[in-house]
């Protein structure tokens, strides 16, 4: 089910809260826990039934394990923990990358294997992920026995389940314990329905209006032969702010869903496109991932603990796996290297400004260089990432390196008088087109660009209210507190925010999946 | 600063009033011209944003009025073929244009006849375009022939006269989304901000007056239009078309067309068919990828069928066929506002133009001098 549907909105998120806080109190706090287990596995079922026999044997598997991990911290459960492990990489590589090796193999060694072409069930990647997490601390005795009601809801509580936030027992559990959150509380509706307000609107109107310019030049193999410089960044930027409002858009909604229920969820965004470095993006965009990376993948490999040689090379192959997790494809290996490549040069970078005692922190012109850089870095890189095969990823960049050329539609240069000559002197041509399309598109661009660079974001519009949980104490502390709008339950908010959620329930009857379903 | 409590009945009530405000922005405005409302100068009186939304705007707009004439075919006909002609004016006739842009042959007629099951049609005046006819060699013919039960998208009839049974739950979520959808929304804005003559538009009669095309005439140039469609067609016409699936079953719009035919005999109604005319430069470009002969040999099957079909009151004109008017130069690339007297591009021609072949076609109607055309049948 998505959450920018009539089912979702109307009928399934309102019908659960109600009968959540009727089972609670009338019945008992496990009964409502119950009800929130089964109503997470309708709609997790409610996209394709016969995967939901997957999550649950999955749950089932992983909590058994982990239920015997937990007191015993002998050998033999040093092999148990490599099974659970194994088990769910072996169950996410089938039908992840089962399709892809089959493929490859048949390229390396010009064999002809046929493998059916397997479907990757939904939010696989995200439940396996949060398991592993469990059975790696439960090992390390960072857990306590949970029952298995309170394990399912941790693992598909809907809110989170499909795509993130990426959740950790220890901060999800003790939440549904606590006895505030057992009573319907106005200010945790308040609260919720106007961060799922926002969220609806970033995916809805925002992301997907974004999309129209993306499709033609990413999904037509044969438009990126004669693409033009314009049309490739146009096409690419669009799509960088794309990903961004979906997927944060997702987050939001899935924070504003669980806090109706009084739950804190995780910040997964923290406008990541003002990130002065790629260290600093990867703090900012896809938070969780990041940290579950770093604490189950790179600091596993050695981290930073075996010298510098080894921590580089830790963090590209951190990177690289980020990359393979995204999807079985080329272009999410080249992605997730260019992003391990990015991160050696940074942390490099460092080092050299560290030994030669410079420090420009407070540089404006250095700060500026620093934004622009990072931010053309990280658009680089999502050209793989959209792209469908490597080829095209590379007549994209070729196209957006003014390799073929640069024009402007006939339209548009007609209303440009003489000046289309300076533009034809400095190699720009005139095409067809009346021009509205490419307006229309660097018209979007340039506002979601500004919306990310200059408005704060929901954690910290919602700082008074503890909209999100951080990692520490001090995650973001620095921003925090500076935002120069912050909400708070007045007239205003209500208009605005009501406003903001009218407009994403007005594209309902256009049917649009999240851009992360896919991984 | 309200109550948590408050707030939420604040959120609540806003969001009511929004979207009261929003449903009754759109019914006023209408952009898609689906509930007749009335037009306002300033207001709504041009459709500046209807372009995209033909084939919704002409399933429901039509059943406003009364018509006894239809004007029927794609773009050519929507923007070459006035229905306020002086010919149909003296006659009395209650005309509508029911062009279709990108329509193919099935979905033509399909409107067509949507409406001649509802109204008191008369006349139906058919354009029939060579290129509606081409399949590509590659194609496969539909397996089992031509459904003509088959429910189209939003019509209240199917092609054989049938009821559609998705019409009303397709009928309830058109009009949803053209009260409550965020595009209706834009659009409304669109047309509210953009009333000026530059920008596309369609009358209550389904007519374009290609307003939009004037105005990129204006400022781009006519070989800007010229050389944009060529390049088009060019990519078109270059690949393998034929008049015949891979089998050697003849395109089904031919199935179609006598299908159409049939039904307009049986109720008595007169189809005028016509093909139109195209620019010099289209019949270069099918000379160039030896379709020009295949054009010959459609006109003749063409003929053959609305023979077979027998009906006394069908007749058959030609405007594809040489003539003085398709000759006409196209302007230099440098020159702006400078207009072919006939046509828009190659493809598609003016109002001018469409006037002279309905002074032809209905010269029995209202005496009218013009020489255009040949009638074949």
């Amino acid at each position: 089910m998505l959450f920018n549907s009539f089912e979702f909105i109307f009928l399934f998120f309102p019908c659960t809260v109600l009968l959540y806080f009727f089972f609670v109190r009338f019945l008992g706090h496990e009964f409502g826990l119950g009800l929130l287990v089964f109503a997470s596995l309708f709609f997790y079922a409610y996209w394709n039934p016969p995967y939901i026999i997957l999550i649950i044997t999955s749950i089932i598997v992983n909590y058994v394990l982990g239920a015997w991990l937990v007191p015993n911290k002998n050998r033999a459960s040093k092999v148990f923990l490599v099974l659970g492990i194994a088990l769910n990489l072996a169950l996410l590589g089938y039908f992840k990358y089962a399709n892809f090796f089959v493929d490859n193999i048949n390229w390396a060694i010009g064999t002809s294997w046929n493998l059916e072409k397997i479907f990757l069930p939904l939010a696989i990647s995200f439940f396996t992920f949060q398991q592993i997490s469990y059975l790696v601390d439960s090992r390390q005795g960072k857990t306590r026995e949970y029952n298995f009601l309170h394990y399912c809801l941790f693992v598909c509580f809907f809110p989170q389940l499909i795509a993130g936030p990426i959740v950790h027992h220890k901060d999800m559990l003790p939440q549904f314990m606590k006895p505030e959150n057992l009573k319907p509380r106005w200010t945790n509706f308040a609260i919720g329905i106007t961060i799922f307000a926002i969220g609806l609107f970033k995916k809805t109107v925002v992301a997907d209006s974004l999309s129209v310019y993306v499709g033609p030049v990413y999904d037509d193999p044969s438009a990126a032969a004669s693409l033009d410089f314009f049309a490739a960044w146009g096409s690419t930027l669009a799509y960088t702010f794309q990903l961004y409002f979906d997927f944060s858009g997702y987050s939001d909604m899935a924070i504003g869903c669980a806090r109706v229920f009084g739950i804190k969820l995780p910040v997964n965004f923290f406008s990541p496109y003002k990130s002065l470095s790629i260290i600093d993006f990867w703090r900012r965009w896809h938070i969780t991932l990041s940290s579950f990376l770093r604490d189950y993948l790179y600091i596993a490999l050695g981290g930073n603990r075996k010298g510098k040689t080894r921590r580089y090379l830790n963090l590209f192959l951190t990177m690289l796996l980020g990359g393979l997790w995204h999807g079985a494809g080329w272009p999410f290996i080249i992605w997730g290297l260019l992003h391990g490549s990015f991160l050696m040069v940074n942390h490099a970078w460092r080092g050299a400004m560290r030994l030669a005692g410079l420090n420009l922190k407070g540089n404006q012109v250095y700060q500026l260089f620093s934004w622009l850089a990072t931010f053309l870095a990280v658009v680089v890189a999502w050209v793989y990432f959209r792209a469908p095969t490597l080829e095209q990823g590379n007549a994209i960049l070729w196209a957006m390196a003014g390799v073929n050329g640069a024009q402007l539609p006939g339209g548009l240069a007609a209303h440009l008088g003489d000046s289309i000559n300076v533009l034809k002197s400095i190699g720009i041509s005139v095409g067809f087109g009346s021009g509205s399309l490419f307006v229309t598109n660097f018209l979007w661009v340039v506002v979601a660009g500004a919306c990310t660079v200059f408005l704060p974001n929901v954690a910290q519009i919602f700082h008074y209210y503890e909209a999100v949980l951080y990692e520490h104490e001090s995650s973001f502390k620095a921003y925090r507190e500076c935002s120069p709008i912050n909400w708070r339950p007045s007239m205003s908010w209500a208009y605005a925010s009501a406003l903001l959620g009218l407009l994403g329930i007005l594209t309902l009857t256009q049917v649009s999946e999240f851009l992360y379903f896919q991984f | 600063m309200l109550s948590p409590r408050r707030y939420i009945f604040a959120f609540i009530l806003a969001f009511l009033g929004f979207s009261i405000l929003t449903v009754s922005l759109n019914y006023m405005v209408d952009p898609y011209l689906m509930m007749d409302t009335k037009r306002w100068q300033s207001f709504n009186l041009h459709k500046t944003k209807i372009g995209r939304h033909l084939k919704i705007s002409k399933a429901y707009h039509p059943n406003f009025g009364e018509w006894d004439t239809l004007l029927v075919g794609n773009s050519r006909i929507e923007m070459g073929l006035n229905p306020h002609h002086s010919c149909f004016l003296k006659s009395a006739n209650k005309v509508y244009n029911l062009g279709l842009p990108g329509a193919d042959v099935r979905q033509q007629l399909e409107y067509a006849l949507n409406l001649i099951y509802q109204q008191p049609v008369k006349q139906v005046f058919l354009s029939i375009d060579f290129v509606d006819f081409l399949v590509l060699n590659e194609w496969q013919a539909p397996k089992g022939g031509i459904d003509l039960s088959a429910p189209p998208d939003r019509l209240r009839f199917t092609f054989d006269g049938s009821k559609n049974p998705n019409h009303t739950w397709a009928k309830f979520m058109d009009h949803y989304r053209a009260l409550f959808s965020l595009d209706a929304l834009f659009a409304s804005l669109q047309t509210v901000a953009l009333q000026s003559p530059t920008q596309s538009d369609r009358d209550n009669h389904g007519f374009n007056p290609a307003r939009d095309y004037e105005y990129g005439v204006n400022i781009e140039g006519a070989n800007a239009f010229f050389v944009e469609k060529m390049s088009v067609m060019e990519n078109k016409y270059s690949k393998d078309w034929s008049l015949k699936y891979n089998n050697g079953s003849p395109s089904q719009s031919y199935a179609l067309l006598a299908s159409f035919l049939e039904i307009a005999k049986k109720k008595d109604i007169k189809v005028i068919l016509f093909t139109n005319p195209f620019h010099q430069n289209f019949w270069d470009l099918l000379q160039d990828n030896n379709l020009y002969e295949t054009h010959q040999v459609w006109l003749d099957e063409v003929q053959t069928l609305i023979s077979n079909v027998g009906a006394s009151d069908t007749s058959l004109w030609d405007f594809s066929a040489d003539s003085e008017y398709i000759h006409e130069k196209v302007p230099a690339s440098h020159l702006k506002g400078n207009p072919l007297t006939w046509f828009w591009e190659p493809a598609h021609y003016r109002k001018e133009l469409g006037d002279l072949m309905l002074d032809r076609m209905l010269a029995d109607q209202c005496q009218t001098e013009s020489k255009f055309g040949v009638r074949l049948l």
